[in-house]
């Protein structure tokens, strides 16, 4: 029932990276052995953002890019999103699809379907490691798919939260970068807890004990 | 580039209402996904004014968050009038509410985009606005760029900008590709 600020010490902030750094380690482990790529991942940033700013999380408003999302749900509820650029996309759909660098060029129906069972894969290893850290349960929706400029993907993205009440003045994101190791290719790895969900995660670490 | 003074771009972020009422100015919003950019131009003042509507109507009537349409309008409308602009000179240019996800299955959080754009058109009509152009719904996102001098352009990702509607011009810009929300609400 608090809308407003969240009011996280830095400690709880700290406990909350480093459960998404756990997850994320699992999702670029298995986005690695998809892709037999080697993914390089920084560690996550964890920024209270307002909604006027939520399509500035990540840079390059328009840049071309691919959006994957998955709500989570269970024990903690929140939301999950993947962001690739537009190039890196067709990249790893030429991997997927077990074809020559360079084939793909347009992404179909098919390409689609392979990306977004990617993103399956990747956040369900992410739920599965954050999982077995807290002892929570949580599963993920199916995916939905978006290919865009980077704002209009996250500003969709940032309307679906605010409708299911997760972002209201503002929300806690933790945003993780993962880079291809020979090549250029970035993504993100996006997540948004519900508030309610931190205090869980707290209380699954620590014990209870109350947020403020 | 031409030696013009450059403009002065003014960012309209979500859920943001402002006015400019310089020629030399330009509100901006950046990838309108579902959110819906409300543009309302007073030509006899050069007054302009942009909302960037995040979602339809409040369910709860204590929210005052300019993200609803059924906020966001009105405050555009008052500000706008605070301004000395009239309601009967308002020429009103809409673009996005699109909806860019595409998911397995029907997943109802996918359908902002065509309930932002019947929220909007409703809280037009309370107020007697005339929609001169529309870019609305379909699958893509866009960028919306409105000048001081009434001019509306959308830019769609990797495409030159192009002229939606010159609010401030007596004559009626055609309506560029503007399509049938209600149609697309059914399709989602």
């Amino acid at each position: 029932m608090n809308p407003t600020c969240l009011k996280l010490t830095s400690e709880q902030i700290d406990a909350i990276r480093e459960i998404a750094n756990i997850g994320t380690g699992h999702a670029a482990t298995a986005l690695a052995t998809l892709t037999d790529w080697r993914i390089g991942m920084h560690v996550p940033r964890v920024d209270i953002v307002p909604l006027s700013h939520f399509i500035e999380i990540v840079c390059g408003p328009e840049t071309e890019a691919i959006g994957i999302y998955l709500a989570v749900e269970g024990d903690a509820p929140g939301h999950v999103a993947f962001l690739l650029s537009q190039e890196g996309a067709l990249r790893m759909a030429d991997r997927l699809l077990g074809l020559p660098p360079g084939t793909t060029k347009t992404l179909g129906e098919l390409e689609c379907s392979a990306l977004m069972e990617l993103g399956n894969i990747i956040v369900s290893s992410f739920l599965v490691a954050i999982g077995e850290l807290t002892g929570l349960t949580l599963f993920t929706t199916p995916p939905a798919l978006a290919c865009d400029a980077t704002a209009s993907i996250l500003s969709s993205l940032a309307s679906m939260l605010a409708a299911a009440g997760t972002l209201q003045k503002d929300a806690l994101t933790i945003v993780t970068n993962l880079e291809q190791g020979e090549s250029d290719l970035e993504g993100f790895f996006l997540y948004v807890p519900e508030s309610k969900s931190l205090s869980t995660f707290l209380n699954a670490l620590y014990g209870e004990r109350p947020i403020g | 580039m031409e030696s013009a003074p450059l403009a002065e771009k003014i960012t309209v972020g979500m859920a943001e209402v402002k006015i400019c009422r310089s020629e030399n100015s330009i509100l901006i919003a950046l990838g309108l996904g579902s959110c819906v950019g409300v543009c309302i131009y007073d030509p006899v003042l050069s007054l302009a004014g942009m909302a960037h509507v995040v979602l339809p109507n409040r369910t709860n009537p204590a929210e005052d968050d300019p993200r609803y349409a059924d906020i966001a309008v009105p405050q555009l409308v008052e500000l706008l009038q605070k301004e000395g602009a009239l309601r009967s000179r308002m020429r009103v240019a809409l673009a996005g509410g699109g909806q860019i996800f595409k998911g397995f299955g029907t997943i109802s959080k996918l359908d902002i985009g065509p309930r932002n754009i019947e929220a909007v058109q409703n809280q037009l009509a309370r107020f007697g606005l005339p929609i001169v152009a529309a870019d609305l719904g379909g699958n893509v996102g866009r960028t919306l760029l409105f000048y001081g001098d009434g001019r509306v352009y959308v830019r769609l990702p990797g495409q030159e900008e192009r002229l939606l509607a010159a609010l401030g011009a007596s004559e009626k810009a055609p309506a560029w590709k503007s399509m049938n929300p209600s149609s697309l609400a059914k399709a989602a």
